[in-house]
């Protein structure tokens, strides 16, 4: 029935425009969220990244923090060393927590240091027992920053190795063969006079005059301190001082006995002017190289959920890294040569290059892979030796012309023994059916550029020949850094006994042979001494081959922070940059702290000095 | 009377909803064409932010630049020749094909794999400078699509080196 007014409810027909309008509304809100979920998604990823890279830069601002804390020393341990500061207490590693964040929200830093020891031990004199050293510092920083971690590893090395048991980052050098045959106590003899004939005419050998002594007898001196200056004379085209000056510097750090110099007087060349007592450690080294290496990210796979507090830890993450080594060395020393024949590879390529063409440029490459890990590590030290220079602020130019000027210096210049000795073992050598004089030949006296090596290129060839030691696959990477050190018979130790009877004077020698009391051809006559002296037996002469080791010494401004000129034995400069790539023996120590090294109080060696004056000793180079 | 039919107001009320309806359909077409726009400029921003990290982490733990030299006076390459941190020689270079690629020339020689790795698409321009001996710049640019009007995008980076070996 139609309805009776026009505007009352119509019943009984159904529209759509609710649910279309609800199904197009949920449709918009689906895509509007979709849209926000997106791109909240990569704001939150965009957060994420930065928030890790500010981990990461905050672990890299830790690391840098700790290398230039370890520069100065180790300020963890107690002060001094072992063998100075008996019965302290010293740590294997250590924590600390510095605020570098700079003000930035929810961030924090950890480091720990844990001391690796070397293989290599420092001898005390008189037997009194050995110095364990310091291999190197293994370094982590965990940052933490905005919910996301890094943690960045770093090894900080150094060279010639500090005493492990010291709070003290400078190296400290070993005895050489040659210093420990000196031993503890030596004479010091004024030096020749160097002939500047072409300048300055003809120099007296013989003599010079004391101009000024700077120590007293009895005074402690330093490495290099300056004990006294002479002056040298001049013979010809007039007579008279010279102007060149000598500087008698101390050798080392000790203590200056029975200095003979008296100002304004004439001393022989050559001749002993003081006594010198070594100390048994010396305080400083020429340089000490210290580096912080290996900087490598750990993965976050591989830290999550440690406790690094915990050492068995830490040396997990130590043993991941080690595993990269042998890639590391192996893909360094598999294909040679690369730096030398890339460097001006792409210089004049265009923007855009295909592969093929990209291949042609980089060649075929010299690949070598006979190489086991140890002739990897010798390859990759060689190589480091041609171009090395040290780190620091040198300008590009500077260190790229660093290495031309390297030189090698052997550790001891031509010398001979005094004539005293030289007439004794000339006198005995005959009577024992031997020619001493002749023995004393070393390998520099035959070859005489040996003394002074003036690049790395003649150097490798003089200690290495094509490679020798470098291509044995019986020598390890240690035993070519020593073939590459110590030159064999660089020098002779030479040592003459005399006590196996009285010596007499002409007089008494014959009344007594008269008397029957010894025999005449038990004895032989020492012209200079006027004395007739009992012949010694063949093993109370000794004439020892001793090894002596090369310095490499570069004159380039700027390679010191003193301006002096950069000196470093070599088998410790080798070794600064095996240390580039070896990380030790991982072994986590039982305990946080450590003995301290056992050293004994009472000199066990060599036994009283000579009193009688018999035994002449020498050094012929 | 009894005539089935619409009012004028049910019509005007349909009509007003359809359009309304046309209006929001025709809005969220227009609106996935601009999010495309937007995702494809996204897409490109995160291809240079992420190859932009690849290159800055690889360098930051190089042990040594190999190409090009040093050079303080601002020069500029189109390519970059590095030690990575195993000690791999790798280049970074443009193809012909607008791609950045990265090169592991120590596989290549002891023909291992991978040799060649893509690390970005439609990559107009990449150079390199190295102002000092540790010390890189590098700038990446890329482009919307190929039309000649499309946009272009840029990201600079530069990195110091902290492995460098000496």
């Amino acid at each position: 029935m139609p309805s009776a007014s026009p505007f009352a409810p119509v019943r009984g027909r159904r529209g759509l425009s609710i649910p279309i309008a609800i199904i197009a509304g949920g449709l918009l809100v689906v895509m509007i969220n979709a849209l926000s979920f997106y791109s909240f998604q990569e704001m939150g990823a965009v957060k994420s990244i930065l928030a890790r890279k500010k981990a990461e830069y905050l672990a890299h601002s830790g690391l840098m923090w700790a290398y230039a804390r370890l520069c100065r020393g180790r300020w963890y341990q107690p002060p001094g060393n072992s063998f100075g500061n008996r019965g302290a207490t010293w740590k294997w590693c250590h924590l600390e927590e510095p605020d570098l964040s700079n003000g930035e929200p929810n961030g924090s830093l950890k480091v720990w240091f844990d001391e690796i020891p070397s293989k290599h031990t420092l001898k005390l004199p008189q037997g009194r027992g050995f110095l364990k050293q310091l291999d190197h510092i293994k370094v982590l920083a965990l940052a933490t920053q905005g919910g996301e971690k890094a943690l960045v590893y770093g090894k900080f090395i150094v060279s010639p190795e500090p005493i492990l048991n010291s709070d003290s980052t400078e190296g400290q050098a070993a005895d050489t063969p040659l210093e420990a045959e000196q031993g503890e106590e030596f004479g010091l003899e004024i030096p020749k006079v160097l002939i500047n004939a072409g300048e300055e005419g003809g120099a007296d050998e013989s003599k010079m005059q004391v101009i000024e002594v700077r120590k007293a007898a009895g005074s402690k001196v330093k490495k290099g301190e300056i004990i006294a200056v002479l002056g040298s004379y001049f013979i010809k085209p007039y007579r008279g001082l010279s102007t060149q000056r000598y500087m008698l510097k101390a050798p080392y750090d000790g203590v200056l006995k029975g200095l003979t110099l008296v100002p304004g007087t004439d001393v022989a060349v050559g001749s002993r002017y003081a006594d010198f007592k070594r100390d048994p450690l010396q305080s400083n080294t020429d340089v000490t190289l210290k580096k912080m290496v290996r900087i490598t990210r750990i993965p976050l796979a591989i830290h999550q959920g440690m406790d690094l507090k915990v050492i068995k830890n830490r040396y997990a993450i130590f043993t991941y890294v080690n595993g990269l080594t042998e890639e590391y060395v192996r893909n360094y020393a598999s294909v040679r040569d690369a730096a030398s024949s890339l460097e001006n590879v792409f210089e004049d390529a265009p923007a855009n290059l295909s592969e093929e063409e990209a291949l042609r440029r980089l060649g075929a490459g010299r690949v070598d892979q006979s190489a086991d890990l140890e002739g990897a590590g010798k390859t990759f030290v060689n190589d480091l030796m041609y171009g090395f220079s040290p780190p620091g602020g040198l300008g590009s130019t500077t260190r790229r012309e660093f290495p031309a000027k390297s030189e090698y210096v052997l550790g001891v210049q031509p010398s001979e023994i005094s004539g005293e000795l030289k007439e004794l073992l000339g006198l005995i050598g005959p009577l024992h059916g031997k020619n001493y004089l002749d023995m004393l030949e070393t390998k520099p006296r035959k070859n005489p550029d040996l003394y002074k090596i003036a690049s790395t290129t003649v150097y490798d060839k003089s200690m290495d020949g094509d490679g020798i030691s470098r291509k044995d696959k019986k020598k390890g990477t240690d035993d070519y850094i020593d073939d590459m050190t110590w030159l064999q018979d660089g020098a002779k130790a030479i040592s003459v006994t005399l006590n196996e009877g009285t010596p007499w004077e002409p007089g008494p020698f014959e009344d007594l042979v008269a008397a029957g009391t010894i025999k005449r051809e038990d004895y032989f006559f020492w012209p200079s001494k006027n004395g007739y002296y009992h012949i010694p037996s063949p093993d109370r002469v000794q004439i020892k081959s001793v090894a002596v080791p090369y310095t490499y010494e570069n004159s380039t401004p700027g390679g010191t922070e003193t301006g002096e000129k950069f000196r470093m034995r070599v088998d410790y400069l080798m070794g600064y940059f095996k240390k580039h790539y070896d990380e030790g023996v991982i072994n986590p120590p039982a305990d946080e702290l450590r003995a301290e090294d056992d050293i004994s109080d009472t000199p066990q060696a060599p036994g009283p000095p000579d009193v009688t004056g018999a035994r002449m000793n020498g050094i012929s180079s | 009377m009894n005539r089935r039919g619409l009012t004028f107001t049910e019509m005007l009320v349909y009509v007003i909803l359809f359009a309304i309806f046309l209006g929001l359909i025709s809005g969220i077409f227009t609106w996935m064409r601009h999010s495309q726009g937007s995702v494809r400029r996204l897409d490109i921003f995160h291809q240079l932010r992420v190859s932009s990290f690849q290159i800055s982490d690889q360098l930051a733990y190089a042990p040594a630049i190999i190409f090009p030299r040093a050079d303080p006076g601002g020069r500029a390459w189109n390519q970059i020749v590095f030690r990575n941190q195993a000690n791999e020689v790798v280049a970074l270079f443009l193809n012909q094909k607008n791609q950045l690629v990265q090169l592991n020339w120590t596989n290549h020689c002891l023909q291992r794999e991978p040799v060649f790795t893509v690390l970005t698409e439609d990559t107009i321009r990449f150079r390199v400078k190295r102002p000092a001996e540790s010390y890189v710049e590098f700038d990446l640019r890329m482009k919307e699509g190929k039309d000649a009007k499309a946009r272009e995008f840029s990201l600079t980076n530069s990195v110091r080196l902290r492995n460098v070996i000496r």
